[in-house]
């Protein structure tokens, strides 16, 4: 490359020469002479040089063809083996009740699927695959065998076991993929309201449709890259993140659901209807607390149903309403003042014909106020009132009741039929005024109940709570709050009084409003009114001050029709667990020491601790605190079942707290008689049998005084 | 004898030049590798902690299907419990 002349060189070449030619013993001449004075070790130099510079231009020659005329060519070679390009749906959101339980949520899962085109070996795949995904074989054989496809699912959604095994069975062109399968962990819990979604995890039916663009993340469309082994990798941050969908809570309290749902089927299947419903709503705040239908549906194994069972009746049938729907015909009546509480009107002894209509009664009544045909449910009554009334000025109201309406539940729903009043009949708004020639959903009918209740002004009904929702929204006014609680009051004295309709729906302690109500069904064949009938009941607590509305529909009983005795004693089992539940219920029981504990408890000026009956120290109808209770028993700190003793415990210098504990393992609830911490003495005596029967009053703990 | 010490001198800059030059680009193309093992491992151990949260979720669903108020109910009538009536509910307070 450079040649250096130093003079230590010139000297070394001097002497080489001298060399040579002393050995020679005479000067060389021509090509030898010329060898002679070639200075190898420059050459040798020169040629490592010139290698070095041959193997560097190779390199950079190499380099320089690899990317600027390879380069792309390749580029795209790799991206396509190690990039794809995914449309990423990503995780639905999650189903909340008013607690936090979980509804719905997705998990994560496998399935399982081939690349014909990269399967060497179809006849050993597809016997290893089929036992398996408990396919047969030769049914696998058949469709990896057919090469054309480039993408085949094998299956969708196995469980882990399963997803486990394909991945150690290590197969070429079979690979597994990741999705999401929606779980509702209470199974048939609500069901029908919930709704499911299909295999894309698209929603189908229930909320789950309704909401399906709430629940469902955008699906976007990733650049992913994979290595060898098909995992994701990430060289940036963003991609590593998924859409997610947002999560929903209702105001359904899974406890009372319970209590709905149990009831329910209880009576449908004791009654051998064809379905029944309930809807709970917390009168104040409008929230739906229990959705429930039965015959159930689970949407965990939806396919295994049909769309009659899974169809959510109570928003989207259109049912006659029958005694039920008399109320708004009174508080219209009472609110236009065409009538008042003791308006007296002749109920025909029940029986009444018209030019156009002959009315029955299922008792008979001569004349009667306002009132008493409301408590005894006189349709010749009703249909009196309705003419007072007016077929313009009912259908008004029932329009301002949300009837003829969807009700703004994100479900879907029917409007329920609601002639226009140019369409009524004589005979049509006799037969509206007291249920018939309208059709409603169980849900408007909560709707309009819920105005009913709340003073008379109108108040939606609440499914999805929503904390950016604007809550101080006016609505506007359907009744005076004189004629709502005139209603109120009648609809009391038919379960309170003697002579109602709605007995079975009396609860002990409080004070109970509501309506019968037996419609007949039409029958599509004869298009007239048949022998199959729908119960119902609508009912209130209390009766003063409504806290919670009950809405009970029963179609098709066939062991008694009236909804009197099909449908009240579902309020009544729903109602009573539900008040107990929330601690609502007077403790007749425990009034006496609550009583003194309050008086104490003021006295000192500070809250009297230890344990409290339920309802009598709490304000009535306070907020409850079953989401911390649910809480501590998911976390499991508290939570423990422990056998009971053999026979009663010692007790006696105990906490008042592991005292109480201790006895109700036995099922025991004890009297509790003063309001210290510790027990000072007991009755039984320590080592007494536990009692067989449901007497518990003789269980008394004294308490110390401090 | 200056001139040649001075085009030895830019040999030699030159020579440490291109040498580090060298250096570098191989401590660059390592580094590169190592930021590439460095992040396919962190992907691996991202992967593995979405198992395991896919995994806890799985049992997340199985705690609340034994929490719920069917699966209790069953529960508690094994243990022989029965509802609460009025006067029989108490509620914990201040302990």
């Amino acid at each position: 490359m450079f040649q250096v002349k130093s003079p230590r060189r010139q000297r070394n070449r001097r002497t080489v020469s001298n060399r040579s030619v002393a050995r020679a013993g005479k000067p060389l001449t021509g090509w030898r002479a010329t060898l002679t004075n070639v200075d190898w070790g420059r050459q040798r130099i020169n040629l490592v040089a010139v290698l070095f510079l041959l193997f560097w231009a190779g390199l950079w020659g190499r380099a320089w063809y690899l990317q600027m005329i390879e380069g792309p060519r390749l580029a795209d070679k790799a991206r396509r083996q190690h990039m794809a390009s995914e449309l990423v749906a990503g995780k639905r959101g999650k189903i909340f009740d008013r607690n936090g339980q979980v509804l719905a949520r997705s998990v994560e899962c496998r399935s399982v699927y081939a690349r014909p085109g990269e399967i060497t070996d179809v006849v050993r795949v597809a016997n290893a695959l089929g036992p398996i995904l408990e396919i047969p074989p030769q049914a696998l054989y058949e469709q990896l065998s057919d090469s054309r496809r480039k993408f085949i699912w094998l299956a969708r959604k196995i469980d882990d076991q399963k997803a486990s095994e394909v991945r150690r069975a290590e197969l070429a062109g079979i690979g597994l993929s990741k999705e999401y399968d929606r779980v509702y962990p209470f199974k048939q819990m609500a069901g029908q309201l919930l709704g499911f979604v299909g295999m894309d995890d698209k929603g189908l039916e229930g909320i789950e449709r309704a909401l399906d663009s709430h629940l469902a993340g955008v699906p976007t469309r990733q650049i992913v890259q994979r290595d060898a082994t098909g995992r994701r990798f990430y060289l940036h941050a963003e991609g590593q993140e998924e859409p997610r969908g947002k999560d929903l809570t209702l105001t359904i309290d899974t406890q009372v659901q319970f209590f709905a749902e149990e009831a329910i089927s209880k009576t449908v299947e004791d009654y051998g209807a064809n379905w029944g419903g309930v809807l709970v709503v917390d009168v104040p705040s409008g929230d739906i607390l229990a959705w429930a239908q039965y015959p159930f549906f689970n949407p965990n194994a939806f396919r295994e149903y049909s769309p009659s069972q899974y169809r959510n009746r109570l928003a989207s049938d259109a049912l006659e309403p029958g005694s039920t729907f008399k109320p708004f015909l009174v508080a219209a009546a009472l609110q236009e003042k065409k009538v008042d509480a003791g308006t007296l009107f002749n109920c025909e002894n029940g029986k009444w014909e018209t030019k156009t209509i002959t009315i029955r009664d299922t008792s008979r009544r001569g004349i009667l106020p306002v009132d008493k045909i409301l408590r005894y449910s006189s349709n010749i009554g009703m249909a009196k009132i309705g003419l007072t009334l007016g077929a313009r000025t009912f259908h008004r109201y029932l329009s301002l009741l949300g009837f003829g309406a969807r009700t703004g539940v994100p479900v879907a729903e029917s409007k329920g039929i609601l002639r226009q009043p140019r369409d009524w009949g004589e005979a049509d708004l006799i037969s509206t005024s007291f249920g018939q020639s309208i059709s409603v959903t169980v849900l408007q009918m909560a709707q309009a109940y819920l105005t009913l209740l709340n003073g008379g002004e109108y108040r939606p009904l609440r499914l999805v709570i929503d904390e950016n929702a604007n809550i101080q929204q006016q609505y506007h006014r359907v009744f005076s709050e004189r004629v709502s609680r005139q209603v109120m009051d009648m609809m009391r004295d038919v379960v309170e009084e003697g002579d109602g309709t709605g007995k079975a729906a009396r609860i002990s302690g409080i004070q109970v409003g509501g309506k019968t109500g037996t419609a007949q069904k039409a029958d599509k064949h004869s298009r007239s009114y048949g022998q199959k009938r729908t119960a119902s009941f609508v009912g209130f607590v209390p009766a003063a001050n409504p806290r919670y509305l009950v809405v009970v529909f029963v179609d098709e009983p066939t062991k008694s029709q009236y909804g009197g005795v099909v449908a009240a004693p579902v309020f009544q089992r729903v109602t009573s667990r539900t008040i107990t539940y929330k601690g609502h219920l007077p403790d007749v029981v425990f009034a006496e020491a609550s009583d003194r504990a309050v008086a104490e408890g003021g006295r000192r000026g500070r809250r009297t601790r230890g344990l409290k009956p339920a309802g009598d120290i709490r304000p009535l109808f306070e907020s409850p605190l079953t989401a911390e209770v649910r809480r501590t028993v998911a976390d499991g700190s508290r939570n423990s079942v422990a056998r009971p003793a053999a026979v009663v415990p010692n007790v006696v210098g105990k906490s008042v707290r592991n005292a109480v504990e201790l006895f109700a393992r036995g099922g025991i609830v004890p009297i509790l008689k003063g309001d210290g911490q510790r027990v000072v003495r007991q009755q039984p005596e320590p080592g007494s049998k536990w009692p067989t029967g449901e007497k518990s009053g003789e269980y008394i703990l004294w308490l110390s005084e401090m | 004898m200056n001139k040649g010490r001075g085009s030895t001198g830019w040999l030699l800059a030159i020579a440490l030049g291109i040498l580090s030059g060298m250096v570098m680009s191989l401590v660059m193309v390592w580094c590169n590798i190592e930021r590439m093992d460095t992040n396919y491992f962190i992907n691996i151990l991202q992967v593995d902690v979405r198992d395991r949260q896919a995994h806890r979720a799985k049992l997340e669903v199985e705690r609340e299907h034994l929490l719920s108020p069917y699966e209790l109910g069953r529960k508690a009538a094994a243990f022989g419990m029965r509802q609460p009536r009025p006067g029989q509910v108490r509620r914990m307070d201040g302990q």
